[in-house]
């Protein structure tokens, strides 16, 4: 090791990287590393990156062999094909209502899970309640449960109360979430208690307590929360598959299924279509990506 | 008393103790969680358990008919090549995306340019909806798809033909498209708990294990995979139960084919239940698979969870 001013091995990384020589075998080793990366990117995003592209391209060009890269010409009108691709009986096109239906439910999942979560976790972190750690772990133990083995039950159940094939079916199940009780639960509990016994102290009852003191604070996993309660919803098949049966009440991702099976040779457009379901999703997720990951690190579930 | 319990604001009872008024608080804001998963989870899976032990088939008057549907389910063929199918994804998938998160995570973790590009970048698909990730790659794996483009330029000089990856039956193909797609989906979104995890094992550790001469593949069997122990608990165990449930990938890009090569426990219930109008035996085997997950679950917790040394 040709360095001056160190007794350190020479596998633990110096800190003062520009400063200090390195042997040649570190550069070895980062080389690799850059290599793995590089490639592993390639393979995470390549298929993605690569149908993207491919919704530009004309039916013949996207099935074309061997496959091109960039579109030869950038087709535009898949994006509109798609948007007109399936027209109901008075001729109204129902890719547009299908991208409404994804929207109305995510969205009111979101505003009702933000306060019925966010009150439960408040009585779950903040609240003296006997009992409490027998309802704790029941509610964590339902996140065990196959969404599968609950759909037949909530079949009957929702048909019996005649809500299949309305928003209810998909919207009165969904607006408690155990992951999403449990994160919040997390993050009330590294708020300081002081501040509650000071705003009781004031005069201040409970729900003034959680609604004025704590929700405040509670932000940033409001946020985390809004954002993988909608991605969520969004992206939901099964629930969605089994509860809305007819064209005009499809979310997109039933709708984008549907269209596989009418139109699955014209690959450019049901590629196309799916960009209306990614892009948002992604597009979030970078203006918004550090919410993403304390999500995730907070929870220790797969959000 | 009674009179006064209700949800006011401020509680000033008399009568009514600040324990007590808390507690009425904490039942009534929890009250929503209790109500619906009485009804939707707990409630919901004793009346899958009943049914199973019942005839009915969508709207008739339900009968009990024993252990009929249980025996029926055990004897049908197709019953158990899916457990099979389904089995054969699960250990495959977890085992390859645990390792794979967690050696990224380790490479990831050092001082490199660029770490935030890859973090968020990997996370894409991991936003991306089952829905999407079949469509595209439905287009990825077929005869003339990129997947085989990619193989044809690096592995043609030896002879590497294109395939059919997803409906050629005889080159038993389709499952490991599927394992491979949840593989390359999954593994980098626990990736970022292993990164996590990662940053707060002390440095003092190394430090001291590269003393001890611990450096390279030692280092991480050594210190970086016991310390992560928990973390690798949490990650089989989310795995194994998200892919004991495969059923998006399954039902949109195989339909269960070629030749039931892809059918999936899962994929067989949804059938069961929602086009044949077989509910009783539909809850049978979701109940079969409620076991399955319970008891590999618990299986996982004795030889990985934290008292299991």
């Amino acid at each position: 090791m040709a360095t001056k001013a160190t007794t350190r091995p020479a596998a633990v990384p110096v800190t003062q990287a520009k400063t200090v020589e390195r042997e040649p075998m570190y550069y070895v080793l980062m080389t690799i590393r850059y290599i793995v990366l590089i490639l592993m990117t390639i393979i995470f995003l390549g298929p993605f990156f690569m149908a993207l592209l491919g919704s530009f391209k004309s039916t013949a060009e996207v099935v074309a062999w061997p496959p091109t890269f960039l579109p030869k010409e950038w087709r535009f009108q898949n994006y509109v094909d798609v948007w007109n691709v399936l027209p109901d009986e008075h001729g109204n096109s129902y890719f547009p209502r299908w991208l409404l239906n994804s929207f109305i439910l995510s969205a009111s999942i979101v505003v009702a899970q933000l306060f019925f979560c966010s009150i439960a976790a408040f009585a779950f972190a903040r609240l003296h309640m006997p009992g409490k750690g027998i309802v704790f772990a029941a509610m964590l133990s339902t996140m065990m449960i196959p969404g599968m083995v609950l759909m037949i039950p909530k079949y009957q159940i929702l048909n019996a109360l005649h809500l299949v094939n309305t928003y209810w079916a998909i919207i009165i199940p969904g607006v408690v979430s155990a992951a999403m009780i449990f994160m919040l639960t997390q993050f009330f509990q590294s708020i300081p208690k002081d501040l509650d016994e000071a705003a009781q102290i004031d005069g201040a009852g409970i729900f003034t307590t959680y609604w004025r003191v704590i929700l405040p604070l509670a932000k940033p996993a409001l946020v985390t929360l809004a954002l993988l309660t909608f991605q969520g919803v969004w992206n939901d098949f099964l629930n969605m598959l089994v509860l809305l049966n007819t064209p005009d009440m499809f979310p997109l991702t039933v709708g984008l299924a549907f269209l596989r099976g009418q139109y699955g040779t014209f690959y450019n457009v049901v590629l196309a279509g799916s960009m209306f379901n990614t892009l948002p999703m992604v597009l979030l997720f970078i203006i918004f990506s550090r919410f993403y990951v304390q999500g995730a690190t907070y929870s220790g579930v797969k959000g | 008393m009674a009179s006064q319990v209700q949800a006011t604001p401020a509680p000033k009872a008399p009568g009514l103790s600040r324990k007590a008024s808390e507690a009425l608080h904490a039942y009534l804001f929890v009250s929503p969680w209790i109500i619906l998963s009485i009804v939707f989870t707990f409630g919901a899976m004793l009346y899958v358990f009943y049914l199973s032990f019942t005839n009915l088939r969508l709207f008739n008057t339900p009968d009990f008919v024993g252990l009929a549907n249980y025996t029926s389910v055990l004897q049908n063929k197709l019953f158990w090549t899916a457990v099979q199918n389904t089995l054969e994804y699960a250990v495959v998938v977890t085992f390859f995306q645990t390792w794979l998160a967690l050696i990224l995570a380790v490479i990831l973790n050092a001082k490199i340019r660029g770490k935030q590009f890859f973090r968020i970048g990997w996370y894409i698909p991991s936003v991306t909806s089952s829905v999407v990730i079949s469509l595209v790659f439905v287009w990825v794996f077929f005869k003339q798809g990129i997947l085989n483009f990619a193989l044809v330029t690096l592995f043609g000089w030896a002879g590497f033909q294109p395939v059919a990856w997803l409906t050629d039956a005889s080159a038993h193909t389709a499952l490991p498209a599927l394992m491979l797609l949840n593989i390359s989906t999954t593994a980098p979104t626990f990736m970022l708990y292993f990164l996590a995890a990662l940053q707060d094992i002390p440095e003092e550790i190394y430090e001291a294990a590269s003393l001890d001469g611990a450096v390279g593949v030692a280092r991480f069997f050594k210190i970086t995979v016991p310390m992560l122990r928990p973390i690798i608990f949490l990650v089989v165990v989310l795995g194994t139960i998200g892919t004991l449930q495969i059923f998006d990938q399954a039902f949109i890009m195989t339909q269960g084919g070629p030749l039931n090569q892809t059918t999936t426990i899962n994929l067989l219930i949804y059938q069961a239940a929602f086009t044949n109008s077989e509910m009783a035996r539909a809850s049978a085997m979701a109940f079969i698979l409620f076991v399955l997950i319970f008891f590999l679950f618990l299986v996982q917790r004795r030889f990985l969870g934290e008292n299991s040394q």
